[in-house]
């Protein structure tokens, strides 16, 4: 029986010489380069290629930030894009196009969350730290909300860094940079955004 | 909810969202918009670098008449000339201005001009940028300080003419 399989499947292959090597992986090629080149000479449609390719990631992330804000998020987007064209010029290609967009939206975001300050769905502010009174109000109610409201109706600072951290996967140090504070800044308000959101949901300890 | 579970939920909120298609209309209009700005700024830019060239022309243009005026001065001022040259030109000078309208004794005295040694150089230099004035007004047509210069440099070559019929 083992002899007759064994003839059925011929003898162990045995390498004289060792095994043929993967090729080596090709350096990575942004695959929006050609577009992004066209573009930057002036040429609208492959622009419009770029937007038609990222629009959805870059407008779902403004309106994580924007808290559900459909209006505010469609303002950034626009106002995200329009500036990627006039900066085309100044994209060096050190890291991926989708990835310098997205950082230029959210910087977008951002900045006119900290400079318009004005209060987010639920009337919260960038700088209000009245948000002990916001989980309690909402607890007391007994209130289960689905995650993505819940995260909607964070603070608006909290909502940001716990977008950025828990949901897009930036680093401390990158949302930190991004906020003008310090890392351990960004950690203590993950923190207190996810004991709110925590409490908002009804999980918390 | 587990930790796992807690970070696994947040994750899954990471999906794209499709704008609705004013945005990319309203993006449109503005690129045009600015586009068409920069157009307008770099026809504007165009035109006025069409004659940046006649700035320097005129520069160079201006400081040669001054520098060879000064030259003149200085080469045929009474003392460097020979003293019965100066002596003739006191008393024949009207005449000579006289004579100089005519085509003729022009023609002669230019031909004269040219054979000096001392001054062919300099009327060779005054005929060039004369000629520079000319195509600049050319362009330049209502330019009142082109004529101005224009025909401050004819009147430098009309004196280089009196100095050369003082010289023959």
């Amino acid at each position: 029986m083992h002899a007759a399989a064994h003839n059925l499947m011929g003898p162990p292959r045995l390498y004289r010489t060792a095994p043929p090597i993967a090729p080596t992986a090709a350096p990575r090629v942004d695959p929006d380069r050609a577009e992004v080149d066209a573009a930057a000479r002036g040429e609208v449609r492959a622009f419009e290629a770029l937007y038609r390719r990222h629009a959805g990631r870059i407008h779902g992330v403004l309106r994580r930030l924007a808290g559900n804000d459909i209006a505010r998020a469609e303002e950034w987007t626009q106002e995200a894009f329009v500036l990627a064209w006039q900066r085309l010029s100044t994209f060096r290609g050190e890291s991926a196009f989708s990835t310098w967009l997205h950082r230029l939206a959210v910087n977008v975001a951002l900045m006119s969350l900290r400079s318009t300050r004005r209060g987010d769905a639920a009337g919260i502010t960038w700088d209000d730290d009245a948000v002990d009174d916001a989980t309690a109000v909402v607890a007391d109610q007994g209130l289960r909300m689905d995650l993505a409201a819940a995260v909607a109706r964070l603070p608006t600072r909290a909502r940001a860094i716990l977008v950025l951290h828990d949901v897009e996967g930036w680093k401390h140090e990158e949302i930190a940079a991004e906020l003008g504070i310090a890392a351990g800044t960004s950690k203590a308000q993950l923190h207190r955004a996810r004991g709110l959101l925590r409490g908002h949901l009804g999980t918390g300890p | 909810m587990n930790e796992f579970e807690w970070r696994r939920q947040l994750r899954e909120l990471r999906d794209d969202v499709e704008p609705p298609a004013q945005v990319w209309t309203a993006i449109a209009s503005r690129i045009e918009a600015s586009h068409s700005q920069d157009v307008s700024r770099s026809d504007s830019r165009r035109s006025r670098q069409a004659f940046a060239w006649t700035r320097p022309a005129l520069a160079l243009a201006a400081t040669l008449v001054v520098a060879i005026g000064v030259a003149m001065m200085f080469a045929l001022s009474p003392a460097s000339l020979p003293r019965e040259s100066v002596a003739g030109a006191d008393v024949t000078h009207g005449e000579k201005m006289a004579n100089a309208t005519t085509s003729p004794a022009l023609d002669e005295r230019q031909a004269g001009l040219a054979r000096n040694p001392v001054l062919a150089a300099t009327d060779a230099e005054l005929r060039e940028v004369q000629e520079q004035l000319q195509r600049a007004l050319a362009l330049q047509p209502d330019s009142e300080s082109l004529q101005r210069m224009l025909s401050r440099t004819a009147s430098e070559r009309r004196r280089l003419l009196q100095y050369q019929a003082q010289f023959s």
